[in-house]
């Protein structure tokens, strides 16, 4: 995997000449935490996809940058037209891109996947690895290939600890990202849990054929999951642009490649687990780059999974395979 | 009684891939009837039950419900017009607490509150263990709970036609007679149309108003329930005979 300058960058913008004991950790964690946010709303899209219908969703990682993408436009208009208020940018922009998002999400499900729904297992994810090259070459040529930086929207923040020089900072980008971050989890576990499309999601997912003799329309309810990754993934997104200041057209491919296995380690299929892996991961990278090598941190991040997967095959909080019927 | 037919069934065919499971059926449900199907172990009967919501989709025939031809009407759709269905292998939600599976049936019609309430109201009359059960999950219920919950999810709907398939199966021979007592309280008092299909033909027969054979996917045989009780090949084939130890 090409190492770029768009990566995720693990370690945030963190100052870490003089940097050492507690503070220095507490640093690291704070900024994990962000990372991991943006990492676990991704994973949930891939985890939900992959519950109801059995398919790694391969375009999702693209679908994250299209929602960076649609935020910044959004943002960029609203400051055209002259709004400077910044809480309402702010919503604005989230509402929009989650709206723009959640439609390139569904169309990319009734285009590509469901005329295969039926067709051999591997047909489907061979056609997101296409939906893949088509979302982000789409944006390469109609955006351009270069990074599109914004200037910080949000600035500011806190200083939690001061010791030898060493400042522990929580700034307000951060804590934006995390409240969003667990807001939205609110709601969409509301969702899953006590709405009836959560209900009908649930019931396609175990077993569609039941659900239908129920009447559940099962390819309504199968759009409306990749609908929800899709607005999901579009916060990351636009939590992306606002914590690191750019967007490109290929930043979907290593960060979606870091949700899924934050997936995939939180055990495929477990909504809780994506989130609880999007941590992991989002902690894992930050740490190894605080204290071995920003280089080797996605390593770091394959090998724990590795790891892991060799003494759990199904991941922190997923379910055996075998079920008793 | 002047038969007025729910469900009419016509040269049905319906196949898994190559392999064809159902060759030509007829089959006239009318309202209020119990009917049951019987016949061994791959004969079609579930098949039959299950193109009736078109999975598998019939390849040719009719299929007419409430003067609706349905033949190729999508599943869900086909729920919505209130015909229920407790299938082979109960197909339960395992992950969905017993409560949430009841709450699908509900789903599948538009019902009111009151009717959800009077709904359940009447699956706890029928099999008060639900009631104990209502929190745990579907998955970690007995068989026979399971069965109780597959019939309960169907009547949820306040069916006009319910589909049961093999509700005795895996059961003990009491919870069986309950089974079977209470689709005939529920046809004695609330009209309720009944197809079931059976392997146990001995107590389907008895409690149905009319019988079908069916053999290789074609029906073989029909008539009261007390006729094919007496006939010959019957009671050698799925009575006596055939009967499981």
């Amino acid at each position: 995997m090409p190492t770029r300058g768009s990566d995720l960058r693990g370690n945030g913008r963190v100052n870490f000449s003089s940097g050492s004991g507690m503070d220095y950790f507490a640093q690291q964690l704070i900024n994990g935490i962000v990372l991991g946010s943006i990492y676990g709303l991704i994973a949930i899209g891939y985890t939900m996809v992959y519950g109801i219908v059995g398919m790694i969703n391969f375009a999702h990682g693209d679908i994250f940058m299209i929602g960076g993408f649609i935020a910044l436009i959004a943002f960029l208009i609203l400051v055209s037209v002259g709004l400077t208020t910044v809480p309402v940018i702010l919503l604005i922009v989230l509402l929009v891109s989650m709206a723009i998002t959640a439609l390139y999400g569904w169309t990319v499900e009734r285009i590509a996947y469901r005329p295969l729904r039926h067709s051999f297992r591997l047909a489907p994810m061979l056609s997101a690895i296409g939906m893949s090259f088509v979302l982000s070459n789409y944006s390469q040529i109609t955006q351009g290939a270069r990074v599109k930086p914004v200037p910080p929207i949000i600035t500011g923040g806190y200083t939690l600890l001061e010791k030898n020089g060493f400042v522990v900072r929580l700034s307000n980008v951060q804590i934006i990202v995390v409240i969003t971050t667990i807001v939205l989890l609110a709601i969409f576990t509301w969702l899953v849990a006590r709405t009836r499309l959560g209900r009908d999601m649930r019931a396609c997912e175990q077993d569609q054929t039941m659900a239908a003799l129920l009447g559940v329309d099962v390819d309504r309810t199968i759009s409306m999951t990749f609908v929800i990754g899709a607005a999901l993934a579009a916060v990351a997104g636009m939590m992306y642009l606002l914590y690191y200041g750019l967007v490109d057209f290929f930043m979907g491919f290593v960060a979606g490649i870091k949700a899924f296995t934050a997936a995939v380690l939180g055990g495929i299929g477990s909504l809780p687990g994506a989130m609880l892996g999007g941590l992991a991961i989002g902690l894992i990278e930050t740490l190894w780059s605080a204290y071995f090598s920003v280089e080797y941190k996605d390593v770091a991040a394959f090998s724990i999974l590795i790891v892991v997967l060799i003494f759990l095959p199904t991941g922190l909080l997923g379910r055996p395979e075998v079920e008793k019927v | 009684m002047t038969a007025q037919p729910l469900l009419t069934i016509r040269a049905l065919r319906a196949a898994y891939g190559k392999i064809e499971a159902l060759k030509g059926v007829d089959l006239d449900i009318n309202r209020g009837e119990i009917v049951a199907l019987i016949g061994a172990n791959g004969a079609g009967k579930s098949t039959l039950m299950m193109t009736v919501f078109g999975k598998p989709r019939a390849r040719s025939g009719q299929i007419i419900f409430d003067s609706r031809d349905i033949t190729d009407v999508p599943t869900h759709e086909i729920a919505r017009l209130r015909i229920a269905q407790s299938p082979e292998g109960r197909r339960i939600f395992p992950r969905m607490s017993v409560a949430e599976n009841l709450q699908m049936g509900a789903d599948a019609t538009d019902s009111s509150e009151a009717d959800r309430a009077t709904a359940l109201e009447r699956v706890f009359t029928l099999f008060p263990r639900l009631k104990e059960r209502m929190t745990q999950r579907g998955g970690t219920l007995s068989g026979g709970e399971q069965q109780m919950l597959a019939i309960g999810r169907a009547l949820m709907s306040r069916p006009r036609l319910l589909m049961l398939d093999e509700p005795s199966l895996g059961l003990a021979p009491l919870i069986a007679r309950q089974i079977f007592d209470a689709i005939r309280t529920l046809n004695r008092q609330d009209g309720l149309t009944v197809l079931i299909v059976e392997q146990n033909a001995n107590h389907a027969l008895r409690l149905a108003h009319r019988g079908y054979v069916m053999v290789n996917g074609l029906i073989t045989l029909k008539g009261t329930g007390s006729e094919l009780l007496q006939r010959p090949e019957i009671r050698a084939a799925y009575l006596e005979g055939g009967r499981r130890a």
